[in-house]
């Protein structure tokens, strides 16, 4: 779909009236089953969930939560909310090639060039109101300052509720005091006002459902580290990435992780690779890659080189405790190797190289993110040391237009061939 | 008299030479700087003249330019100011410096202290647990004892340093004293570097000397006949920016900025307080959370009432944005601010600093032609 099919009025508000209309997603979804009946099991329930999602943020059986990728979505669940994840919803949108408009948009209303892109995209669908209205927003101030201020934005513009969750530099008990303190306090303000009040029993209901998940989430993960690679990080990184944040707690999220585990499973025992040869293992860092069309997989293919894992797949956080629930979420929080010092970052990024037997190292530098790329040349330097190469692949996730098709292919043709 | 006291003021390396004790750099003005004077040291707010990019092989170029002079100044060479920080959690580019500092320039005392983004009760008791770690961290450091009596005199140290700008804030903004916009902000600038006991002589025997020199000013203020403009942003880098604004008829009114206003609103109430045996502690966490946010907190509102009371108080034609390129907290926080300036009919420009030495061309164009448009529109 070009970018500048839709430019007028009329076009616009059309698309609203449909993007807005529970039934558009029902008849997409059962399009979507029929064109992708020969994907694997664990696609068709992404699929699934992924509509039931955009149905349900129209139909608004229970209130509809906007929030950020490193809110625990158990939190969400446990307070019969539907939480909905403007952020991914930007990756989906630059996939079919709608970000750029969107983009356009956001834009002339003073959201600059420099601003992450992600929430570029997010802001235009907004301004048009081609989404539906959220009932409230809670976004963590986790890893990104972009994000707290892309919500508190957004609450305006739809003159809703905002709760923001500060989170702690530190991950010591005085910050998981002040976040579990911030958590139970949102709880209870929403417990109010939609009359759900949470009992032992649904969180131990909701925390066990992100527990089970996250145990495939780690043997799936285990799997991971076989050679040849037997799932593709650039897959990892699309709509596995989307369950990952946004499933934890949810019934389709651990039928989705089960059914990937035994995918992967099958492939692991029959030694089916992504590639028929692979030369080399890399690891991708940052939580994002280009969604629009790009060839990069397709040099890294040529290359023989495959994304054998990515940081933002490995599981940091401990299992719930439903015993003592908001120390809980809190510790998943602060236990985040991107909150706090870089040396987090590098411990784990580190002990991936190691456990996934890496050869090389790209970290994607998403134009607008300052956390990720802040700390890059630091990692880069330190495994230098390590003798593990690193390259810092300058991009944008969202924003097709800076991304460079030449320059980015030579950039990784020669760092692959340094691998060589 | 003037023009020695900013003479004396302006040059780093006479601020540096001045400062007989060992120095704390901060960068950023939730820093509480009374816990620095408390222990002994001197607050010295790092302000480089470096070019960015010297720091480009350490810091993503797409990366807070204040941040990366800040870097740059400091790699390769002896600075008076290398070896103790104090960063504060502001923002993801502040955060990237503490980890680049430790990790390339190293240091004795390199510390982040973390900021909550409100300024709720748990906001505040949070913060004061880590102004005690803060001192914890010091006192175990160095081997020195803080005590609340230190504390308290250096709380009234700043607060004396805040009611001399402000009453020198008064005179310059009622044309009572021949004082540029350019020299007010010199003056600020220096009352975060110089040694603050020394500052306050001298800044108050200038506030009253200028009183005196100036006094015929008052009948002939040309202030009504100018544009009156209100800057809001970051950090000024670059002061000729408030140069170019008042060569070509305007008049700055408020400088809503780290370096300007922000940093001397308000007092630390310090005498009720100590009546009831607070806790210097409590009193740092209150004042610092609850003065005039600055864009990366997350009381818009309160940001708006506050800009909209000063447009309103002093009749604001235009409002200029200054804010340095790549942050992201201001620049998210242009939107909403803009769109309702728009609905109050109020200009707006937007500039953006890269934390060079000198204003551009198309900036000196781009503020010439606003000020064009707001003498038009009367």
């Amino acid at each position: 779909m070009p970018d500048n099919f839709l430019n007028d009025d009329f076009k616009s508000a059309l698309i609203k009236k449909i993007a807005k209309n529970s039934n558009t997603y029902n008849i997409i979804k059962a399009g979507s089953k029929l064109y992708f009946r020969k994907s694997p099991e664990s696609f068709k329930i992404w699929l699934d969930f992924l509509f039931y999602q955009l149905k349900e943020a129209c139909k608004k059986r229970k209130p509809v939560v906007w929030t950020n990728i490193y809110t625990p979505s158990e939190l969400f669940y446990a307070l019969d909310l539907f939480p909905i994840y403007p952020e991914v919803i930007s990756g989906v949108l630059a996939s079919i090639g709608t970000a750029n408009y969107l983009i356009e948009t956001s834009e002339s209303k003073f959201y600059t060039t420099d601003l992450c892109s992600f929430y570029r995209v997010a802001a235009g669908l907004v301004l048009k109101d081609w989404f539906p209205k959220p009932d409230l927003i809670i976004s963590s101030s986790q890893l990104c300052d972009g994000s707290t201020k892309f919500f508190r934005n957004m609450s305006k513009y739809y003159n809703c509720e905002y709760y923001l969750i500060n989170t702690p530099y530190y991950d010591d008990l005085n910050s998981q005091k002040y976040l579990a303190a911030q958590l139970e306090e949102i709880a209870y303000k929403i417990g109010k006002v939609n009359g759900q009040h949470l009992s032992n029993e649904k969180i131990n209901y909701f925390f066990n459902l992100s527990n089970q998940t996250r145990e495939y989430i780690i043997k799936l993960n285990e799997f991971r580290k076989n050679v040849p690679s037997p799932l593709s990080g650039w897959d990892a990184m699309a709509y596995i990435l989307y369950m990952f944040f946004s499933s934890l707690g949810a019934k389709k999220g651990l039928r989705f992780y089960h059914t990937l585990y035994q995918e992967t499973e099958e492939k692991v025992n029959r030694k089916i690779g992504v590639l028929k040869e692979e030369k080399h293992r890399i690891l991708w860092l940052h939580q994002v890659r280009p969604y629009y069309k790009n060839e990069i997989i397709q040099n890294l293919k040529e290359n023989k080189a495959v994304i054998s894992f990515e940081e933002v797949s490995y599981v940091y956080w401990q299992a719930l405790d439903p015993q003592r629930p908001w120390e809980s979420l809190a510790q998943k929080m602060t236990s985040n190797f991107g909150v706090g010092p870089i040396e987090r970052r590098i411990k784990t990024v580190y002990n991936l190289v190691r456990e996934y037997k890496i050869d090389g190292v790209i970290h994607f530098s998403q134009r607008g993110c300052r956390q990720s790329c802040g700390g890059a040349y630091i990692i880069k330097d330190f495994l230098q040391e390590k003798g593990i190469p690193m390259l810092i692949l300058d991009g944008d996730g969202a924003d097709s237009r800076n991304y460079s098709k030449g320059q980015t292919r030579t950039r990784i043709e020669a760092f692959l061939e340094m691998l060589s | 008299m003037k023009v020695e006291f900013l003479d004396y003021i302006c040059h780093k390396n006479r601020v540096l030479e001045t400062i007989k004790k060992p120095i704390m750099g901060w960068v950023c003005t939730y820093t509480p700087v009374e816990i620095i004077i408390a222990a002994g040291f001197h607050p010295y707010r790092i302000i480089p003249s470096t070019d960015p990019s010297l720091a480009n092989s350490y810091l993503d170029s797409n990366f807070c330019p204040y941040v990366r002079s800040c870097l740059g100044e400091v790699l390769g060479k002896e600075s008076e100011y290398a070896d103790n920080l104090i960063i504060v959690n502001s923002c993801d580019a502040m955060r990237r410096l503490y980890d680049a500092w430790r990790h390339y320039v190293q240091g004795t005392f390199i510390y982040l202290l973390d900021l909550p983004r409100d300024n709720s009760a748990k906001d505040i008791q949070y913060y004061q647990d880590n102004l005690q770690s803060l001192i914890d961290g010091l006192e175990e450091k160095f081997k020195i004892k803080i005590s609340e009596d230190s504390l308290y005199q250096a709380i009234s140290v700043c607060n004396k340093t805040r009611e001399l700008l402000a009453e020198l804030f008064d005179l310059y903004i009622n044309e009572k004293v021949s004082l540029s916009a350019v020299e007010f902000l010199q003056i600020v600038k220096g009352s975060m570097s110089f040694p603050q006991e020394e500052y306050n002589g001298l800044l108050k025997k200038f506030v009253k000397g200028v009183k005196i020199e100036d006094k015929i000013l008052s009948d002939d203020s040309q202030i009504e006949n100018k544009s009156k403009i209100l800057i809001t942003g970051t950090i000024m880098d670059d002061l000729s920016i408030a140069e170019v604004i008042e060569d070509y008829g305007g008049k700055i009114v408020f400088v809503d900025m780290c370096t300007g206003n922000r940093y001397f609103q308000n007092q630390i109430p310090l005498k009720t307080s100590k009546k009831i045996n607070n806790n210097p502690l409590r009193l740092l966490a209150e004042y610092y959370l609850s003065k005039t946010p600055c864009p990366r907190m997350m009381n818009l509102e309160k940001r708006w009432e506050y800009l909209l009371k000063i447009i309103k108080e002093n009749q604001v034609k235009g409002v200029i944005f200054y804010n340095l390129k790549f942050c992201d907290t201001s620049f998210f926080e242009l939107p909403i601010i803009r769109e309702r300036l728009q609905k109050h009919k109020i200009p707006s420009l937007c500039l953006e600093g890269e934390f060079t030495s000198s204003t551009s061309g198309r900036i000196k164009t781009r503020i010439q032609a606003f000020l064009e448009v707001l003498e038009f529109a009367g």
